[in-house]
């Protein structure tokens, strides 16, 4: 990518950033409960009219939209993005101390999910209409309408009670934590992209220069390996840039079932506390975390794909 | 002569006719749900009988309220269909709208509403969807703004690049010298070519939005007591994992052949209306 | 060659994903309940590297499960109950007074007390517990108590004022008025020692003379503990391992996997039945000094008492702890006390026995009534909507159901509030409620003057509006006096003022529990629900 395509998408990313800043921001300014009051009863304070009258006005409350969203957003650019009302610590320390768990989770489940499903969205494709193929677009039709949380609550069921294998409850970032929720996350997850690896994969092998390569009889694992497979690299790629925003959402139910101690979890609990600073930057941190990774996607498509790189 | 025509129809398409019954079916389970369940108010509880397993006088036992549970799968069918038809109908609404503006008049108008669509799509669905709910608070309503919010940008791209694609055909250009108004412009021409991909990818999604919203109320932030709802309904059952599964078998097995059904229904649909498309035919 | 080992690979996945999938279907189906025949298997519980003893306790998490003693009842009760922090004073089984940090007490008056303390005491950071360190300890609880909820005044009265002396390791406390009961206030959790000089985080930090010390606090997430090293007695554990289970099912559960080998009150019905038949867990039960209830808001629409008093008919509260729901882990009853306390529920009588259609009648008669046909009644030409806060512990939010249920039946809306049990306390003592319900023990310091201070027009912690000028009278000649007997009349009185007035809306009388599997030796749940980890607890032989 050109110095100048970088800095153009730098740019647009930017824009995109302060228009998702804004928005987190509107979420809590619009919302009908009252912080200053949440804040005084969260220290277990019964604050009276006037008191509640004078901190809003010392924590600039009453003051314009734009002001107060300046000075959140001055604040977030010092690292400040508030205290935490129910936990009493600032919310960067507890973002950052979830975040990993959850970064772990969620690449976790990728892993699972990209060895389960090329291999098997390969070879759906390639030995199309096939009793292979049937199998597993059986098995991933299967996958896709099931809820994520009802295959969570079975696997615990099955391999925590009953076969003890893993711990119900999860105390902290260990490898056994990590197993059922990625493989839970993983399987919906697995179900969905081997579908699409069998559609990229298919439309690769019903073109027209794999017909002329068959034609000029060239050995069908040739083509596979030298033509077919490095083409789909792109769209595959393409398509898991997409899941993993299904995947940083996906892991707050998984997380929730298995009390895994990941930011998902935090954000459910945070909600039912009224947490605003919390939650505010749960947000904010999610959702730029999705744009870097994004972005990476869109650099490494880059090297991938020579075309992208002659084209503008 | 209709008699063949639909014969032929349905030994072409079995598949789709097939689960476009199952789905009439389901949606009628639904909109009778007094008449299947015998009149039983699935939200009156009883407390002399709960937690009772599957018997005669409730098919599919009763829950920790003695609330029957079949009546509430029932009519939970009400809730679950009628809050993702609602989603989808929204979201194919404003996405196939802003999405055939962006690709018409492109300029600012389309930088506007793309760079619009990136920050909704900057936010993975559940993870906005629990802000909202626990922000503005947690109901239906909610629940269904929040996905909404973040998923219409997917139609509008799809809807932006079919545009796109005719935008500068010749067909086109004719329309325009020969004095066609945009609004004319937009619905006989644009509409019509964005239509047939962007139903079938509701059709398709029908299945997902069903499940987001049911994970919404799963996490408490759906449907709320004692609203009968397939989500809620699993996390009530949670607790009773090993000692009363009937709790978390039937909403959970209601919610697998729901989108199951409609999951076919929409491959179905695609063969029909886009028989280029590889799978399956 | 690479595409058949592929095609193999692929194929024995997806063969194994169905076989997972089909058994956990198959498992489920038949709903058995085998399965838990071999020991816990867990490698976090029993022995740890080098012979180190670890306790694995799974408990419900309060108030985020902090444990500074001035900001939260709650946090108060964490830390007593982690091991942490300890008393002057503690009670037996039967709710009696013991020596605990001090060995004994002596007053002629009731105002003036010299209370003796133990020699040889010291906090976990090696520092000596003098009286000095007593005296402090107890300063500082009173002047955090206005910034905080624990009403700290309520056990020891802001005008207090305490001596210390060293040399003789006494304190004398003189009191503003004559109460009996100091002794028992003293050992309330609140009113635990700590070296208020040597701790600096008191959220989760807090320095105590307790068998056990925090290491490690993770968010949410639980504790790890270290013995004490300047206990006084032997510490059975090198290690606890504290893990905050949010529902009931998820306790049996971790103690069933293995994953803990101890766990205070499970309240799944089934669950507890379960373990109790399973030879390798042993439970242990104390009977209710606890009684769950819902305050009512007389500064809200149940300041009406025709309504208060429907409600209360409109319930049948026998039919709700009888249910498989709640089954057994409540014993129903009316009064605020307890049925097996000694305080004369015998002879208490109830008017409001469970009377659908009386309650109804009632209501119609005193115009209130469904004008609208919108299913509620009206009072005062609104709708009317109780606000009912709740939190998920012992089975309280199912009675919160339970209630609305039989609320609905008699047309009065509800709209549930439930949150984490700080939600319910902060709409509790900002009168954010019309019912807002807990479960609190009813004996708290011993008697049940602490408990029956909610009631009381003037008291810090009523935090109901409630005020009923007999019961204010006869609530401060049972505070003045010194007659066990006519406190006693007195309590019973008190008891039935508060039921003749619909004054609370009463769940039942909970049975503390805990169940512990083999790598336990001994654990017991005591009445007075303030000690956990003790060092009667202790690994088996």
């Amino acid at each position: 990518m050109s110095a100048k395509q970088i800095g153009l998408r730098l740019l647009q990313m930017l824009i995109v950033l302060i228009g998702i800043s804004i928005l987190t921001f509107l979420l809590t300014y619009l919302s009908p409960g009252d912080p200053v009051r949440n804040m005084y009863l969260a220290q277990g304070v019964m604050p009276d009219e006037a008191e509640i009258a004078v901190t809003r006005e010392e924590m600039g409350l009453n003051d314009p939209f734009l002001t107060q969203y300046f000075r959140w957003l001055g604040k977030c650019l010092h690292g400040d993005f508030g205290t935490s009302f129910a936990l009493k610590k600032p919310v960067v320390d507890l973002l950052l101390a979830r975040l990993w768990p959850t970064l772990k989770l969620a690449l976790a489940s990728m892993i699972i999910m990209i060895i389960i499903s090329v291999p098997l969205g390969v070879l759906s494709a390639v030995y199309q209409d096939k009793p292979i193929d049937y199998a597993v677009r059986a098995v991933t039709f299967f996958g896709v309408s099931v809820p994520n949380f009802w295959v969570g609550l079975l696997l615990i069921l099955f391999f925590c009670v009953r076969m003890k294998l893993f711990p119900v409850v999860s105390s902290g970032g260990s490898l056994k934590d990590l197993i059922l929720p990625a493989v839970t996350l993983a399987i919906a997850m697995s179900a969905k992209y081997t579908r699409q690896v069998r559609t990229a994969v298919l439309e690769e092998l019903h073109s027209d220069y794999v017909a002329g390569a068959r034609a000029r009889g060239v050995a069908e694992r040739k083509i596979l390996w030298r033509n077919v497979f490095p083409n789909s690299l792109l769209p595959l790629i393409t398509m898991l840039g997409l899941s993993i925003g299904s995947l940083l959402g996906g892991t707050s139910v998984v997380e929730v079932i298995f009390s895994y101690p990941g930011l998902g979890n935090l954000a459910v609990s945070a909600i039912t506390s009224y947490d605003y600073y919390l939650i505010q930057g749960y947000v904010l941190w999610v959702a730029v975390i999705y744009m870097l990774i994004n972005l990476l996607v869109d650099i490494s498509y880059n090297y991938v794909d020579p075309r992208m790189r002659l084209r503008r | 002569m209709k008699k063949e025509k639909k014969k032929s129809f349905f030994r072409k398409y079995p598949a789709f006719v097939i689960f476009a019954v199952l789905a009439v079916l389901i949606i009628l389970a639904a909109v009778l749900a007094p008449l299947l369940t015998g009149g039983v108010n699935p939200t009156k509880g009883n407390m002399a009988e709960t937690i009772t397993p599957p018997s005669s006088a409730h098919p599919f036992g009763t829950d920790k309220m003695g609330r029957d549970i079949f009546a509430r799968v029932i009519y939970g069918a009400r809730a679950s269909l009628s809050s993702t038809f609602i989603l989808v109908a929204v979201i194919f609404v404003l996405g196939t709208f802003l999405g055939i503006l962006a690709g018409y008049f492109g300029g600012w108008i389309d930088a506007v509403i793309m760079r619009i669509a990136d920050m909704m799509m900057a936010f993975p669905g559940l993870v906005l969807a629990i802000a909202v709910a626990g922000i503005l608070g947690a109901s239906m309503r909610n629940a269904i703004i929040a996905v909404a919010i973040v998923s219409w940008p997917k139609y509008a791209r799809l809807a932006r690049s079919l545009v796109m694609k005719i935008r500068h055909t010749d067909f086109v250009a004719a329309a325009k010298v020969t004095g066609s108004r945009t609004p004319y412009m937009l619905w006989k021409y644009m509409l019509p070519n964005t239509v047939t991909t962007l139903v079938i990818t509701a059709a398709t999604d029908i299945g997902g939005m069903m499940m987001e919203l049911a994970a919404l109320s799963f996490l408490g932030f759906g449907a709320q007591a004692p609203t009968p709802e397939w989500g809620s309904m699993l996390n009530e059952g949670r607790n009773f994992m090993q000692s009363a599964p009937w709790m978390m078998i039937y909403p959970g097995l209601a919610i697998f052949i729901t989108v199951v059904v409609f999951n076919m229904l929409g491959d179905g649909l695609r063969d029909i209306l886009d028989p280029r498309s590889n799978e399956g035919r | 060659m690479k595409k058949r080992t592929q095609k193999i690979v692929a194929l024995v996945l997806a063969v194994l994903m169905l076989a997972a999938l089909a058994a956990c279907g198959a498992k489920n189906e038949t709903g058995k309940t085998g399965g838990s025949g071999s020991a816990g298997t867990s490698a976090t519980s029993g022995t740890g590297k080098s012979g180190e003893k670890v306790l694995t306790f799974g408990c419900q998490m309060y108030s985020d499960g902090l444990i500074n003693p001035a900001s939260q009842i709650n946090c108060a009760w964490n830390c007593m109950r982690f091991g942490v922090g300890e008393a002057l004073f503690k009670f037996d089984d039967s709710m009696n007074i013991q020596p605990w940090l001090a060995e004994s007490y002596t007053t002629d008056d009731l105002i003036t007390w010299v209370i003796k303390l133990r020699d040889g005491i010291m906090f976990s950071n090696g520092t000596e517990m003098t009286a000095t360190k007593v005296k402090e300890s107890l300063d500082w609880v009173r002047d955090e108590g206005p910034n905080g909820s624990s009403k700290p005044g309520k056990y020891l009265s802001y005008d207090a004022t305490i001596t210390a002396d060293d040399a003789a390791n006494t304190i004398t406390i003189v009191l503003p008025a004559a109460d009996i009961n100091l002794p028992g206030n003293l050992a309330y959790p609140v009113m635990e020692i700590i070296d208020v000089a040597g701790t600096s985080d008191f959220d989760a930090g807090v320095v105590g003379t307790g068998p056990y010390m925090v290491s490690t606090h993770t968010d949410l997430v639980g504790y790890e503990m270290v013995k004490n090293p300047y206990y006084r007695e032997t510490v059975p554990y090198d290690k606890v391992i504290i893990t905050f289970m949010g529902d009931a099912s998820a306790k049996a559960s971790a103690l069933q996997a293995g994953q803990v080998d101890l766990v205070e009150n499970i309240t799944n019905v089934a669950d507890l039945k379960k373990l109790q038949d399973d030879a390798n867990y042993t439970v242990d039960i104390a009977s209710g000094v606890r009684c769950g209830f819902s305050w009512m808001n007389f500064k809200g629409v149940l300041g009406n008492e025709t309504l208060r008093k429907a409600i209360l008919m409109g319930i049948d509260y026998k039919t709700i702890c009888a249910s498989n729901t709640i089954g057994g882990l409540y014993t129903p009853g009316f009064s605020v006390l307890p049925s097996t306390l000694a305080y004369g529920y015998d002879n208490l009588n109830n008017p409001y026995e469970y009377d659908i259609d009386a309650a109804k009648k009632l209501l119609d008669d005193a115009g209130i009534k469904d004008t609208n046909n919108n299913g509620i009644r009206e009072l005062n030409g609104e709708d009317i909507y109780l606000r009912y806060s709740s939190y998920e512990n012992r089975l309280l939010n199912d009675f919160s159901d339970a209630h609305t249920l039989y609320l609905t039946e008699l047309g009065i809306g509800v709209k549930s509030q439930y949150g984490s049990s700080d939600d319910c306390w902060n709409d509790l003592i900002s009168f954010n409620y019309d019912l807002d319900n807990n479960n609190w023990t009813t004996v708290g310091t011993g008697d049940p003057t602490e408990y029956l201070y909610n009631w009381y027009g003037p008291s810090e912690s009523n935090f109901c509006g409630y005020q009923n000028d007999e019961y204010d009278k006869l609530f401060e000649e049972y505070l003045a006096s010194s007659d066990t007997a006519r406190r006693t009349e007195i309590v019973e009185r008190l008891q039935q003022i508060l039921i003749d007035d619909a004054a609370v809306l009463v769940d039942g009388y909970y049975n503390s529990s805990m169940a512990y599997s083999k790598n336990v030796g001994y654990a017991h749940i005591h009445t007075a629900d303030y000690y956990w980890i003790t060092t009667e607890i202790v690994p088996a032989a």
